[in-house]
């Protein structure tokens, strides 16, 4: 087993201009990985630039394969974007700490924002049934990956920040209405998505006492905690994002 | 094929070792490096008290670099010596700690402490000194020489070994100023002062401003640097910038370093010290070389 191996590309479905969900062959030295956990992808054919690997949060897994959803946000993701089936890709990972599991009998709540879903997937999949998913985009258009999400079970409600799909509104309104008819007892919320929307989450779950786990996002250089470059301040402490995180505790604030 | 070199008093099995900052405490890397393999382990630079450094982002790609402000954040002396250097003498590798301070006191209380405890002291003199307004210990050949100095007299065992600043007028001048104070090594080049800015919200991409540059992109600024310094040094010179293979360690050693430091390389490719020692190797055999110290200074101008 290694945390540092390399991976066929075995397919790059589109699933819109920015969207796009990488497989890649999982080699059987490769590592489990866990919800909430990421590697860091060497991008292929640049050589020294861009030369930083990049972060991305395990979004499914069997056997035979390591799944990616991936948003073009610049050069790199560009780069992924536009490679194909049977090149060869470095990995290094799995890394960071992910989301615990819900602890007895309480229910698991996950509140994602745009790719957030990205990350929270495992979670979806493995709690399925009995969780709740309040899953927010900016337009319908980004509203993804609905079909794989409503094939585990699970409760979804879903909102748009234009209203161009059910209400108009962000996550936080959807936890506000969560709360108010009674699904958020014994709850545990699984946090992703933009830093304002887990701002305001981490605030919600502050004012109301309830356990909650945020997925965090920095830029990083090694992955390994190792550089100190991604780390963050949280509670007072500057935490590195790769090591102690990306998951980390509503406790820890 | 001798690989061997010796830096001071420390002798190294092969030529390559981790560049300070880069590679933690050793710890984080040993899934992916032989550390007993390596030639030496320099750890994260050590202050008296643990640090937090600055706030973030901490770090910005550039065309084959990156520029980072960590503001040196470590665990401290005291956690060095109980957690993590006891874990670093299970390996044979000679360990080299770093030491920075705020303060000409801070250095050579770190050193004193610190000597005879670890193989080498390597010492980064390019911090703010903050009595003199937060201007580098670097930038003036005087503040260099009482650095260079105090520490001098706290070393008695360990190799002591000054890591320059590649921000000065002429870095030749203050190796052989670090040589004449009774330094047994130089390391050189610490990263370059950088800066880069967001246009959309004109902001700077760091937090703290401006940040230090390393990476590929350094490197035909460092190899000067060393070949500058080589030719009027009698100490030998750990070089380092921007090394990614065997080859480019050559280079640095045909510029004048008898050793190199492998730094950002390790973001990229985790294992990247091992296939610089393989790729030393592999050019020492394919060249007829039988003693890898032949190469240092070998460059051919004419
Ligand atoms: C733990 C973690 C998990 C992530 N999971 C996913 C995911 O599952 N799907 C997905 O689409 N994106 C994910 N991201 C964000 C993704 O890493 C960035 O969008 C990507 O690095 C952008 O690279 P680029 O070259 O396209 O953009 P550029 O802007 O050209 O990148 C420049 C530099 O900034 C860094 N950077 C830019 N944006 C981010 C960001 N948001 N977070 C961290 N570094 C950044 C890049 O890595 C690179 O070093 C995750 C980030 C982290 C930290
Ligand atoms: C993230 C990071 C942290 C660093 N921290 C230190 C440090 O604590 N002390 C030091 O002397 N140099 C530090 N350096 C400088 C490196 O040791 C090295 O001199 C420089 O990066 C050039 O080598 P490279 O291009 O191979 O990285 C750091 C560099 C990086 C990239
Ligand atoms: S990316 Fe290097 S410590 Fe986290």
């Amino acid at each position: 087993m290694s945390r540092h191996f390399s991976a066929e590309i075995t397919d790059i479905r589109q699933l819109s201009r920015e969207h796009f969900i990488l497989t890649l062959h999982r080699p059987p030295s490769a590592p489990e990985p866990g919800p909430g956990q990421f590697f860091l992808i060497r991008l292929p054919r640049c050589g020294e630039d861009p030369l930083l690997r990049r972060p991305f949060s395990i979004f499914d897994w069997d056997e035979g394969k390591l799944r990616f959803f991936i948003r073009v946000a610049g050069k790199g993701t560009a780069i992924l974007a536009g490679s194909g089936p049977g090149e060869r890709i470095d990995l290094i990972g799995p890394l960071g700490r992910g989301y615990p599991e819900p602890s007895d009998g309480k229910r698991p709540v996950m509140v994602s924002g745009g790719m957030g879903i990205a990350s929270l997937f495992p979670m979806i999949r493995e709690q399925g049934k009995g969780g709740l998913l309040l899953y927010g985009a900016r337009t319908s258009d980004e509203l993804h990956l609905l079909d794989e999400i409503g094939a585990t079970g699970i409760e979804t409600e879903t909102i748009t920040d234009d209203g161009s799909s059910g209400r108009k509104g962000t996550v936080l309104d959807l936890l506000h209405d969560a709360v108010q008819s009674g699904k958020m007892e014994g709850a545990v919320v699984y946090g992703c998505g933009p830093w304002g929307m887990l701002h305001s989450l981490l605030g919600f779950l502050k004012e109301n006492r309830m356990e909650g786990y945020l997925s965090l996002e920095e830029r990083m250089a090694c992955g390994l905690g190792a550089c100190m470059g991604c780390a963050k301040e949280i509670g007072g402490r500057m935490l590195r994002v790769c090591l102690e995180g990306p998951v980390f505790s509503v406790s820890e604030f | 094929m001798d690989l061997s070199v010796r830096i001071g008093k420390i002798q190294m099995k092969n030529p390559v070792m981790t560049a300070s900052g880069t590679f933690g405490y050793g710890g984080e890397y040993s899934e992916f490096v032989d550390l007993d393999r390596l030639g030496a382990i320099v750890v994260k630079g050590l202050s008296l008290q643990a640090r937090e450094g600055n706030p973030s982002p901490r770090i910005w790609e550039t065309p084959c670099g990156m520029i980072n402000s960590i503001g040196l954040q470590n665990v401290g002396l005291d956690a060095f010596l109980k957690e993590k250097l006891p874990w670093l003498r299970r390996f044979q590798t000679p360990v080299i700690a770093n030491i920075l301070g705020s303060f000409p006191e801070e250095y050579s209380n770190l050193a004193r402490r610190l000597d005879g405890e670890v193989e080498g002291i390597e010492v980064n003199v390019s911090c703010p000194n903050v009595r003199k307004g937060g201007i580098l210990f670097s930038s003036t050949p005087e503040s260099l020489k009482e650095i260079v100095g105090r520490v001098r007299d706290s070393v008695k065992q360990s190799t002591l070994i000054i890591k320059l600043s590649p921000a000065t007028s002429d870095i030749g001048q203050d190796a052989l100023l670090c040589e004449k104070e009774g330094a047994d090594a130089v390391s050189m080049i610490n990263t370059i002062p950088a800066l880069a800015i967001d246009t959309e919200t004109r902001k700077p991409r760091l937090s703290n401003i401006t940040g230090g540059l390393s990476g590929p992109a350094v490197k035909p600024i460092a190899l000067k640097m060393v070949w500058d310094s080589y030719r009027r040094l009698r100490i030998p010179i750990i070089g380092m910038g921007g090394i990614t293979c065997g080859t480019d360690a050559i280079e640095f050693m045909l510029a004048g370093a008898t050793a190199v430091a492998v730094g950002t390389a390790n973001f990229i490719n985790p294992s990247a010290t091992m296939d610089i020692i393989s790729g030393i190797e592999a050019y020492a055999s394919e060249k007829g070389i039988r003693k890898i110290t032949e190469l240092t200074g070998g460059m051919q101008c004419s």
